[in-house]
């Protein structure tokens, strides 16, 4: 008798077809845990390796400090991890006369900071606003105060890259561009801190005439210029309503979001 | 041990040097000692009692010893060819007959060069190479000493060799390798083998992290691509800029002492000016950076040890007094460095082939200049000053135009 020859052709196709499936999601299964298994430890060796460095920087800062060699690769693992190695400490002669590592180390961040939200606000950001970003940045930063940033700001004004303190209605405020802010847009932005147009860092043209006396034509002027360069953003209330145009102030409104959310906690 | 007859300058390998003098560096390698006006002492062999010298800055990296000649050309003694003799016999030397120490080098070509200590009184600090020997007498003589033995300690030579002839071995197949089970045991090795890397790494001291950072280092690599590919999340402007800033030495207070300023300048300038020049030949780029934005990447370069504005300042108005591959410029009130090929008029011929007949905003014009918008502003608006651009403000915001009011009044005969 010829012998059958299983396996092959039409035949085996079929009967693939009909146990293919399950063998396939079963193999898929197992891919699927292998890959969530290797991203699992990949996230574990990574978490290890940041806790590993960081505690290492701190025990050996001084060495550290003293070993260009060593220092060298130590920073290459940490700038591939995105690790702060040093966690800069305050002194008290540094503290009194705003100079020193640490006072450096908010300036870096701090200018960071402003630089990454620049695009939101136009360069300018409360300072409250940028110590709770400071804070979410590393240990190093957890207790950074306001002054801190404020001497570290005004030390960033030797540089020349426009970076100074304006106040508005007795709040700080760090501004990281150059433009030149007279005293109309400083009134504009301290009427959209004010509490007296209802919502903290919404304005409209009327808000500023009522508040400053000034004409619409002025008051216009003003914020035209913050529009420009970023500072304000309009609300023109969507297709087909004829309100006004509201303004609003990026780093003003987010501020006194921040604060609802803290007094929440 | 047979020792090469000749000491002459020319036998010691010349080296590479950065645009402010220092020794080129591999990407292993590291300076760790500068010392400044050494003494350098040698005699040919063909008159070995005539002793020559110059005064020389002399460099310890991880890899050579170096050491600048009257013509300003770096030469190395590569540390491989060092042994080190009678390390225990510092003190005893120190201390003998109240001397300070100095360390030979045995000078030759290809050849380990063995260091023989021995007391003799010197106040200053100077390198002499006699008969094939380097006697290195020094102030410094303990720091110099201690960094010379923790370098020839750690051979960081040997790994250059390492990564260079790192190919993957080929292992025969084994039946325990081979289908599914295969996979999940070689996965389950891999793992095991990194979790062994990280606690050998930093299971101690400097010198087992610094055994290990080689390890580690890939591993962190393999994590973070692993990581990226799954995470792909928007990378903003700033993680842009920090991007391929790398890591510099950092020169600190603590090692530079009375200088510090030259040296940081010194370092400033190795750093800055690279970047300018793959600014300049990058396609449209211009080679401009604002010190603010400097002074974020330095410090972050640098990774701790910040340092202050006013001293980067400083240092770079010094750098650029010293070593002229850039310039100090102010454009619209902002501080800037410029590199050495930069001309205004070629920037402003650029902006106006830019702006064209339909005009261009800031955002689009600082994308095409490569530099970020603050600056960009900054430049258009310094043209705008010189009347060489004009602006147009409508509905689509502000466009920058080439300023062409002379050419219409000139057309319409009316004289301003």
């Amino acid at each position: 008798m010829a012998h059958r020859r299983r396996g092959v052709g039409v035949g085996k196709k079929k009967a693939a077809n009909k146990s293919g499936p399950n063998t396939s999601s079963a193999a898929q299964a197992l891919a699927k845990d292998l890959n969530e298994g290797d991203l699992e430890f990949v996230k574990r060796s990574l978490s290890s390796l940041e806790t590993e460095l960081t505690k290492f920087a701190e025990m050996h800062s001084d060495s550290i400090k003293t070993d260009p060699a060593f220092r060298s690769k130590f920073l290459k693992m940490c700038a591939l991890l995105n690790i702060d190695p040093i966690s800069s400490k305050q002194t008290l002669l540094g503290s009194a006369l705003g100079i020193g590592d640490y006072y450096y180390e908010v300036a870096v961040k701090a200018a960071e900071v402003c630089m990454a939200t620049r695009t939101k606000n136009g360069g300018v950001c409360s300072v409250e606003e940028v110590k709770r970003l400071l804070r979410k940045k590393g240990s190093s930063m957890t207790k950074v105060s306001t002054d801190d940033i404020l001497l570290s700001i005004s030390k960033l004004g030797v540089l020349g890259g426009g970076f100074r303190i304006v106040t508005l209605e007795k709040k700080p405020y760090v501004v990281s561009v150059p433009t030149v802010l007279s005293s109309d847009h400083t009134d504009v932005l301290t009427v959209a801190q004010s509490d007296e147009t209802g919502v903290k860092g919404c304005f409209s043209i009327s808000d500023i005439v009522n508040v400053k006396g000034w004409t619409e034509e002025r008051a216009e002027r003003a914020v035209e210029t913050l529009v420009r360069e970023g500072m304000a953003w309009v609300d023109e209330g969507g297709a087909g309503v004829k309100s006004k145009p509201q303004f609003w102030v990026w780093s003003v409104f987010f501020q006194q979001n921040d604060e609802d959310e803290d007094e929440g906690e | 041990m047979s020792h090469t007859a000749d000491p002459s300058l020319s036998s010691f390998v010349p080296h590479p040097s950065t645009a402010s003098g220092l020794p080129s560096l591999l990407p292993n390698e590291s300076l760790i000692l500068t010392i400044d006006s050494l003494e350098v002492r040698y005699t040919l062999p063909s008159t070995s009692t005539q002793l020559r010298t110059l005064i020389s800055t002399s460099y310890l990296t991880s890899h050579n010893f170096c050491f600048t000649t009257s013509n300003n050309a770096l030469k190395a003694i590569p540390l491989k060819s060092v042994v080190y003799e009678g390390k225990d016999s510092l003190e005893s030397y120190t201390s003998f007959m109240g001397r300070n120490p100095k360390v030979k080098f045995i000078v030759r070509e290809s050849e380990p060069v063995s260091i023989v200590k021995s007391g003799q009184q010197t106040s200053t600090c100077f390198l002499s190479v006699t008969d094939g020997l380097i006697i290195l007498k020094t102030d410094l003589q303990k720091t110099v000493h201690e960094k010379l033995d923790l370098a020839l300690f750690r051979k960081e030579w040997l790994n250059d060799v390492n990564s260079s002839n790192n190919k993957k071995k080929e292992e025969g197949f084994k039946a325990s390798g081979a289908g599914i089970g295969g996979i999940i045991r070689r996965k389950k090795e891999k793992q095991s083998t990194a979790s062994a890397q990280i606690n050998a790494a930093f299971d101690g001291d400097l010198e087992s992290l610094m055994r290990n950072a080689k390890n580690v280092l890939q591993l962190a690599e393999k994590c973070k691509a692993k990581m990226s590919r799954e995470d792909c999340s928007d990378v903003d402007e700033l993680s842009k800029m920090l991007e391929g800033m790398g890591v510099v030495g950092g020169v600190t207070k603590e090692e530079a002492g009375d200088d510090y300023m030259g040296m940081l300048a010194r370092e400033i300038n190795d750093w800055i000016v690279p970047k300018l020049k793959k600014m300049d030949s990058d396609k449209g780029k211009i080679p401009i950076m604002n010190i603010t934005d400097l002074y974020v990447l330095y410090n972050r370069a640098r990774g701790l040890d910040f340092i202050s504005p006013s001293d980067l300042l400083s240092s770079l108005k010094g750098a650029e007094r010293m070593f002229k591959g850039f310039r100090l410029k102010d454009f619209g009130g902002v501080k800037c460095v410029v590199g050495k090929s930069f001309r205004e008029e070629v920037l402003c011929k650029r902006i106006l082939d830019e702006v064209g007949e339909k005009g261009r905003n800031v955002y689009g014009l600082s994308k095409i200049l490569g530099v970020n918008e603050v600056m960009g502003k900054c430049i258009v608006e310094e043209l705008e000053v010189g009347e060489k651009v004009c602006r147009d403000e409508g509905v689509e915001g502000t466009k920058f135009f080439k300023n062409e009011f002379d050419r219409f009044c000139e057309e319409a005969g009316i004289t301003m």
